[in-house]
């Protein structure tokens, strides 16, 4: 048995598992230590897949585990939003005192999303999915003394609960047609299966993972959760599961007969969703709502990378690099919302330039990255997702997407304006120098990234999935 | 092979997981919507006991004991939600604890 393919998983396990243990029997002024027993397994974890990449892509475990460019890039980009999250935590949980167990829930939901982008099996696939899912349900509802954090935690297990048991019937149908759940079988099988049977599948499978990734249909926790979740665990599970997701479902898509309808039912869904996203995004008067709802927009963009996932050679490069430059903005943004204690309404962040003028230096940053302005990283991404979308013909699409960013140029530049442009009104709380400092560290790499593009793209041109 | 037809076994999974479904969706007691997750998980489960045995394949019950444990991980969250939800809002009524909008 190969263990040495699973040390960074293993790690995390073996992490949480000690957090659990430690939480249980240390006391309350030492609870906050399990945030560096959290961030000291998350760096072993990034240091053992860093020596995966330099291996060919192949897969372990008789086929059931895949190791390669993609599941290692996604685990790196998936280990730095928990060691963000993990940093931004310890102070705002302050008011906590029992609050150990919360980052063994990281860890656990972390493994649950590296799962789903290494698993190369249906059945590794659905526990991926479902640990990930369980282990963020306590997350979210983690302050169970405030309403809205209860009620955001309750939306989200709803609507987990009911496309979580609709992606197990889909792999159960798959199951059914294909006698078996590795993917290299599956695909080879799917060729000749019943097609009715195959789109009841298709469409269940891609329906859970849509919950994943806060796309139409299952987007609706998004905003909520947003809004009323711990700020650090908005910043985690606004971007690790749609990174563990997206790469889930391009893997997935691409064992499909290729006369399948399914690209059109995708590229549906990431129209809807950008759109949806975008027009709800519009009129939000509440900043994390705001960042939220423009979250839902992304995975739609992200999902024009899926559509194309078969037809073009670069689309997984693109999917990929928008997926990290979404999550370095994403991450710096909400880490910013974080520092500033959580403050939610946009009018209480009035001439937050004047108070504090390096957050908001940071905040502004990753906004415009969030909507794709040239020097930044997040232009990069956009900028392929666009070439591989039209050059494998869904114009169509890209213009829609074109259309979208325009719009949502709109509404980040209004918070932007706020906080330029406004005089400021009182005091502004900051939460201290762990935040800060994790706040700091998101936007460095940021800039980093936005710096050394051409070298970070050149090193995923030769991103394959593993088959 | 044993003496129950696969049809039989898919028809039952089909009309518990469509029970599950309709309970999901029309409850709106938070246990009953918990009870209904319950059917329609261990529904999937049934399925996979029936494909495994049409295919003679011990992924089917593999499957089963996954989804099972995580069927119960699931229903332990949801009802630690669910004493929470009552202790704050004093109702298991989920459309009465529904406030966030847009």
């Amino acid at each position: 048995m190969p263990v040495g393919d699973l040390l960074p998983e293993l790690i995390l396990l073996v992490g949480a598992v000690i957090i659990v243990l430690f939480a249980a029997f240390s006391s309350h002024d030492r609870q906050a230590w399990a945030a560096g027993l959290a961030l000291v397994a998350l760096a072993l974890a990034t240091g053992f897949s860093v020596m995966q990449w330099s291996r060919a892509p192949m897969l372990s475990f008789s086929g059931v585990w895949a190791l390669d460019g993609p599941a290692i890039a996604a685990k790196w980009l998936m280990l730095f939003s928990g060691a963000v999250t993990v940093s931004l935590s310890p102070q705002w949980m302050r008011s906590d005192r029992r609050h150990g167990e919360y980052y063994a829930l990281i860890l656990f939901a972390l493994l649950g999303m590296i799962m789903m982008a290494s698993a190369n099996d249906s059945m590794q696939l659905v526990v991926g999915v479902l640990l990930s899912s369980t282990a963020s349900y306590p997350l979210v509802a983690y302050h169970r003394g405030w309403a809205p954090a209860l009620e955001a935690g309750m939306k989200y297990f709803l609507i987990g609960a009911l496309t979580n048991a609709l992606l197990v019937i889909g792999v159960v149908v798959l199951f059914g047609l294909v006698g078996d759940t590795d993917y290299a079988r599956t695909a080879e099988a799917l060729v000749d299966a019943d097609p009715f049977a195959l789109t009841i599948a298709t469409a269940c499978i891609v329906l859970g993972l849509s919950f994943k990734l806060a796309a139409f249909p299952a987007h609706a926790w998004m905003p909520d959760v947003a809004q009323g979740a711990p700020a650090p665990v908005v910043a985690l599970l606004s971007v690790a599961p749609k990174i563990g997701a997206a790469v889930a479902l391009a893997r997935f898509v691409l064992l499909l007969p290729v006369d399948q309808a399914w690209p059109a039912i995708v590229a549906l869904i990431a129209a809807v969703t950008m759109t949806l996203g975008n027009l709800a995004a519009l009129r939000q008067s509440d900043v994390r709502r705001l960042l939220g709802w423009s979250s839902v927009s992304q995975s739609g963009y992200a999902l024009m990378a899926v559509v194309v996932i078969g037809a073009h050679p670069q689309a997984l490069r693109a999917l990929l690099a928008f997926l990290a430059a979404y999550a370095l903005a994403n991450l710096a943004a909400f880490a910013v919302i974080t520092h500033l204690r959580g403050r939610t309404a946009l009018d209480d962040y009035r001439g937050l330039a004047r108070a504090q003028p390096i957050v908001t230096a940071v905040l502004i940053v990753a906004l415009l990255s969030l909507v794709g302005i040239p020097p930044l990283v997040g232009f990069f991404g956009k900028f392929l997702l666009f070439e591989v979308t039209i050059a494998a013909g869904y114009g169509w699409l890209a213009v829609v997407a074109a259309i979208n960013t325009l719009v949502s140029l709109f509404y980040y530049l209004r918070v932007i304006a706020v906080t330029m442009f406004k005089a400021p009104e009182g005091e502004v709380h900051v939460l201290g120098i762990w935040s800060w400092l994790a706040m700091l560290a998101s936007v460095v790499v940021l800039l980093v990234a936005s710096l050394g593009v051409e070298w970070g793209l050149g090193l995923m041109a030769s991103l394959r999935f593993a088959l | 092979m044993s003496g129950v037809p696969m049809e039989h076994g898919l028809v039952l999974a089909a009309i518990l997981f469509a029970l599950g479904l309709a309970g999901l969706m029309f409850r709106r007691n938070m246990i009953f919507v918990l009870m209904s997750l319950e059917v329609m998980l261990n529904a999937a489960g049934l399925a996979f006991i029936v494909g495994g045995t049409a295919w003679q394949q011990p992924e089917g019950q593999a499957m089963f004991l996954l989804v099972i444990t995580l069927a119960a991980a699931e229903a332990s969250v949801g009802l630690a939600l669910l004493i929470q939800l009552n202790h704050r809002f004093k109702t298991l009524d989920l459309d009465a604890a529904s406030r966030m909008r847009g």
